[in-house]
């Protein structure tokens, strides 16, 4: 959290990273798909901050979601229209790893997908509001100042 | 100018991930394997040690004990080392497709150290062939019998000794009744006096009783004699049943030494059952681990906890595990030590259905004898068919006593000794047969009472010809409740040599016997008799003694009423009423 407001990062680094962060809480762990999407995550720059809280609390919210997502990947997966597509799709080299053949995967991957940009836009807006003000306000206080030195001193050392 | 804010945390992360999977991916796999196991065999599962070469997909798996859940001292399967080569190809299908294994220090039945139990277990049922029992009996009881001991178990001995007790306790209660009529008539005779006296109204009560008591007394006395005729009539019936019965236990004890009894596949049992069907048991018993082991339909793939899985598949799909290929090195201990053995196993999977071809394991063993062993699992159908067939050529047996040296018995020579086997399971239906054959000098053994060395002799002359014990077990009925019927030319031969050779013998001495038990019969059904008639006669003569009893009262009130006898049951009351 102190991460995501004291970082450098631009708004639009911090919602991406909201926004795959809340796509890798919402899909089931344990397959390739949310390997991939991690690694994603860390092969980019994004706000890690922000992915770490959102994946977090996405991951609590997606099992709560698990009969919507399970009904919306079967009728995802069951969809003649789709089926030849899933098929190859599942043919490919290690696509069988990822698991989307299961419907609460498939399901919370979609929806996830559905909520991606919606998301990412309602966090950058909010984050160009909000971040000026919480910064100038830590400025008041002595930890806020540490926190923004550091942080600072960090990006001078580095440049 | 590296960007160390931006490389470092996300370096970090790869770090940690590639370390998960080099450090977490073994134990978890031995834990898997360890979990998977148990859940299958139903007992405890240890792997000492897995490492994976993800790069060349290969598999080592180290110190791997299966515990066996029957017998949870010893272990069903042990191996030092295993090494699979894994399909890349299926791999990246999410198959766990093994193109080649080979499994090193392989042993079956070994010791534990500890038990492997993980639960109890029920203990199965051992289906057993009773033919050989009867011949046991059929030699034990001739053995005795012919020793002309004549049983106790007699049917007619004991119908006499249950009559020697009936019989006089009858008699005894006819003679007890008698002594209480004679008792109570011998009250009357005050009667004649009552009636001289004057006074007869004041005694008309008494003289009416006593007139009913001699009325009572005549009918009561009709009635012993009718209870003693029946009594005489009973006896006659129970000595025509005596007789019955004891025609019976002659023919028993004729039939119980009849040598034709004895069925050549009863004397095969008898003599080789022992062998034979230990090697049936035993070969059963692994059909059974094998057919309960071996997947009856395609098992489901590992699912995930949350959601369903569909089939996506498009075109041919191969099982999710599939070894096409394993070859095995180990030792396998038969209760007379450890002896190696090299076997290959081709097409074990979980999904036979979809695999489409049998599992086939060829096995080989070299010491102390050769043998193959072919098994084939064919799970492809609707029902499961299953196929063995083992050959040992060359099984080098000590010297060896078969049957009863109490009894009969055959003491045969260390020599070479030949097994074949040919079993079908079409289902739950078992067929096939298990053959042996030995090529050794063997020799009679007969037992002091059923004949000794001069049957022994006379016996080994008719079975010159055989110069080989071969013998064959069927095997029907289900692989829970086996049906075995064991044949041999050896079982004929000894049946026709018994026959012959015992056939005067038993002749005679069951003549013997039969006389001899007939006159034991004869001299209980005396005794009975005898016993009988002095009781009878006994009654017999307190009848009479009770009858001229009954004559003397009615003459003393017939003299003292002026009246005939023969009016005077009718008439008493009235002429006492005239007086």
């Amino acid at each position: 959290m102190v991460k995501t407001l004291t970082a450098a990062d631009s708004p639009r680094q911090i919602a991406w990273g909201f926004a795959l962060g809340m796509l890798i809480g919402l899909v089931p762990k344990g397959n390739l798909l949310a390997a991939t999407l991690g690694m994603l995550l860390v092969a980019t720059r994004l706000n890690l901050g922000a992915a770490a809280l959102a994946a977090f609390l996405f991951t609590w919210i997606g099992h709560g979601l698990d009969p919507i997502s399970h009904r919306v990947g079967l009728a995802l997966l069951e969809n003649s229209w789709l089926k030849p597509l899933w098929a190859w799709l599942y043919g490919l080299p290690l696509a069988p790893w990822t698991a989307l053949n299961n419907t609460v995967v498939m399901g919370s991957f979609a929806l996830g997908l559905a909520a991606l940009a919606p998301t990412y836009f309602g966090v950058r807006r909010a984050a160009s509001r909000v971040l000026p003000r919480i910064r100038q306000r830590l400025l008041k206080y002595h930890i806020g100042k540490v926190l923004l030195g550091l942080e600072i001193a960090a990006g001078g050392g580095s440049a | 100018m590296i960007r160390w804010k931006y490389v470092a945390p996300r370096l970090a992360v790869v770090l940690v991930l590639l370390a998960s999977l080099h450090f977490g991916l073994d134990p978890v796999l031995r834990w898997a394997m360890i979990s998977a196991g148990q859940a299958v065999t139903g007992a405890r599962v240890d792997v000492a040690a897995v490492s994976t070469s993800l790069g060349r997909t290969e598999l080592v798996v180290q110190g791997l004990a299966v515990a066996n859940p029957a017998a949870p001292d010893f272990n069903l399967v042990q191996a030092d080392y295993l090494w699979l080569d894994l399909d890349a190809a299926a791999l990246a299908e999410r198959r766990f497709v093994v193109d080649h294994g080979v499994v090193h220090g392989l042993t079956i039945n070994a010791a534990r150290e500890a038990s492997g139990r993980l639960d109890a277990q029920e203990p199965r049922d051992e289906a057993d062939s009773a033919s050989g029992d009867n011949v046991k009996q059929w030699l034990l009881s001739a053995a005795q019998g012919l020793g002309d001991e004549v049983a106790d178990d007699l049917e007619s001995v004991r119908l006499a000794r249950e009559l020697s007790e009936r019989w006089p306790a009858e008699y005894r209660d006819l003679e007890r009744r008698i002594d209480a009529w004679i008792a109570q008539a011998e009250q009357l005779r005050a009667l004649p006096d009552l009636l001289k006296s004057g006074d007869l109204a004041q005694n008309a009560q008494q003289i009416q009783r006593a007139s009913l008591t001699l009325k009572s007394l005549k009918d009561e006395l009709t009635e012993l004699r009718a209870d003693f005729q029946t009594l005489a009539q009973q006896a006659r019936v129970d000595r025509t049943d005596l007789s019955a019965a004891s025609q019976r236990d002659i023919d028993k004890i004729k039939r119980r030494f009849d040598p034709d009894q004895l069925k050549p596949d009863a004397i095969t049992d008898y003599l080789l059952g022992p062998e034979l069907g230990a090697q049936a048991r035993e070969t059963l018993a692994w059909l059974r681990w094998a057919r309960g082991h071996a997947p009856s339909q395609d098992l489901p793939q590992p699912s995930r906890s949350r959601g369903t899985d569909v089939a996506l598949f498009n075109g041919a799909r191969q099982p999710w595990l599939l070894v096409r290929s394993l070859e095995i090195h180990g030792q396998i201990d038969a209760g007379q030590g450890l002896h190696p053995f090299a076997a290959l196993a081709e097409g074990l999977t979980t999904e036979p259905k979809l695999y489409g071809q049998p599992t086939t394991i060829k096995i080989k063993t070299s010491t102390p004898a050769e043998c193959w062993i072919d098994v084939a699992l064919d799970r492809t159908g609707e029902m499961p068919l299953d196929h063995l067939t083992l050959a040992c050529p060359h099984i080098v047996r000590k010297e060896q006593t078969l049957g009863d040296s109490q009894s009969l018995a055959v003491d045969v020579a260390p020599g070479k000794m030949q097994i074949a086997a040919d079993l079908h399971l079409r289902g739950d239906t078992l067929a096939g047969d298990i053959r042996l054959r030995r090529d050794a000098a063997w020799r009679l053994h007969v037992s002091p009472q059923l004949g000794g060395d001069g049957l022994e002799s006379r016996m080994q002359e008719r079975l010159a010809s055989v110069d080989a014990i071969e013998a064959t077990v069927s095997l029907e009925g289900t692989l829970e409740t086996p049906k075995m019927t064991f044949r041999s030319p050896i079982g004929k031969e000894l049946q026709i040599a018994l026959r012959g050779a015992l056939a005067d013998e038993i002749a005679a001495r069951t003549q013997r016997l039969e006389a001899k038990t007939r006159r034991r019969i004869d001299a209980e059904i005396t005794r009975l008799e005898s016993q009988v008639a002095t009781q009878k006669q006994a009654a017999l003569k307190k009848l009479s003694l009770a009858d001229a009893q009954s004559d003397s009262v009615e003459r003393l009130v017939a003299d003292s009423l002026g009246l005939s006898k023969q009016r005077l049951g009718r008439e008493l009351l009235r002429a006492v009423q005239r007086r």
